[in-house]
């Protein structure tokens, strides 16, 4: 027969699981909003809007959403810092890359060259300000 | 000798595990699995397909024909935010799958690994649609290299999905089977990893190819 202590231990667990899932489904809907913004940038009345914003506000939400699905769903805060670090780090190599060569080859022609630039190396920069800041270098331990 | 042991401990513990038992609990030093570790490996490699098949698509998506429909004229937008809206539903429901099996509730990681799958399987069937109704429009595999490149990202991204399903049914199965306990979770939770990297790819594909202003 279960003692009060091991009914306790019991119960505990099982509000523990429900807060897991919680979180999860808590996730999923940001994500499903976001997404649902997303979507509204394409009606026409948005869509009229300056081409730099929709790319950038399509940008920015595109990058939230890989972010929580990389730290909530495959648990990459749960697991050793340095997953974390190497994807970043990865990231912000390829961002610049991937648009400058996307930009030499005439992808949204009418951006301010500024712009372009700041498109670029913003994103990049502060992603890779977090990382040379949150750097402790030794066992690269545990969150 | 001693700081090599003090700084990375479980350096001992994988060496004496492989010398001595081949068992499949082998951990390296960053504290997850070797299978983790590799299935890791694995998506960043496919990271950089999935990159390269992008940015193709991003150079070559105007190169159409006088005649050709273009990007703009094709893309269904509504209906591709809905399988969207599917697929990333399933990450919930893949995710909700592996809680279920580390709190030992085989019933309902049952449960959530065939919704996964269906989720998974509306999605692919949407995409077969899609590129159907393309085709029936004049936009096939090699009319121009606007379609060329964007049929092989969404459809390489498909097969994906199509492997992804076969996994998770994989899973099924053997649950059916009493296979599937808490002891090797590990083994839903790395095909979770993959299945939510599906998932990932897509966000950025339908951003990129669907929704930035063409």
């Amino acid at each position: 027969m279960a003692t009060t202590d091991q009914l306790t231990e019991s119960a505990e667990e099982n509000v523990s699981w429900v807060q897991e899932d919680w979180i999860y489904i808590k996730t999923a809907i940001v994500l499903a909003v976001f997404t649902a913004i997303e979507v509204f940038t394409y009606f026409e009345s948005v869509h009229q809007a300056p081409e730099w914003l929709l790319v950038l506000t399509l940008s920015f939400l595109m990058v939230i959403k890989f972010f929580l699905v990389a730290a909530i769903f495959m648990h990459l805060r749960d697991d050793n810092a340095i997953f974390t670090k190497m994807m970043v780090l990865g990231l912000c190599i390829a961002w610049p890359v991937y648009f400058v060569m996307a930009f030499a080859f005439g992808f949204l022609p009418d951006w301010n060259p500024i712009l372009k630039v700041m498109f670029l190396l913003v994103p990049p920069a502060i992603t890779g300000f977090w990382l040379g800041y949150s750097f402790k270098g030794g066992t690269g331990g545990h969150h | 000798m001693k700081i090599v042991l003090r700084r990375f401990p479980l350096t001992e513990t994988a060496t004496t595990e492989t010398s001595n038992d081949h068992s499949e609990d082998h951990v390296s030093t960053l504290g997850v699995s070797n299978d983790k570790l590799g299935m890791w490996v694995f998506l960043g490699s496919d990271c950089l397909l999935f990159g390269g098949l992008i940015s193709t698509y991003m150079l070559y998506k105007d190169r159409i024909g006088p005649d050709d429909l273009g990007p703009e004229e094709m893309f269904d937008i509504p209906f591709t935010s809905v399988s969207s809206f599917v697929l990333l539903m399933s990450s919930l429901t893949v995710v909700l799958a592996i809680t279920a099996l580390r709190r030992n509730d085989i019933r309902r990681c049952r449960i959530w690994l065939l919704s996964t799958a269906i989720l998974g399987a509306i999605f692919v069937g949407g995409q077969v649609y899609e590129f159907t109704v393309f085709y029936r429009e004049g936009l096939g595999y090699t009319t121009n290299l606007f379609g060329t490149s964007f049929f092989t990202l969404t459809g390489f991204h498909g097969v994906h999905v199509s492997v992804g399903i076969i996994m998770l049914m994989s899973m099924y199965i053997q649950s059916m089977r009493g296979k599937l306990t808490s002891a090797n979770e590990e083994k839903l939770e790395i095909i979770g990893l993959y299945w939510h990297f599906v998932d990932v790819v897509w966000i950025v594909i339908f951003t990129i190819v669907y929704l930035f202003p063409q």
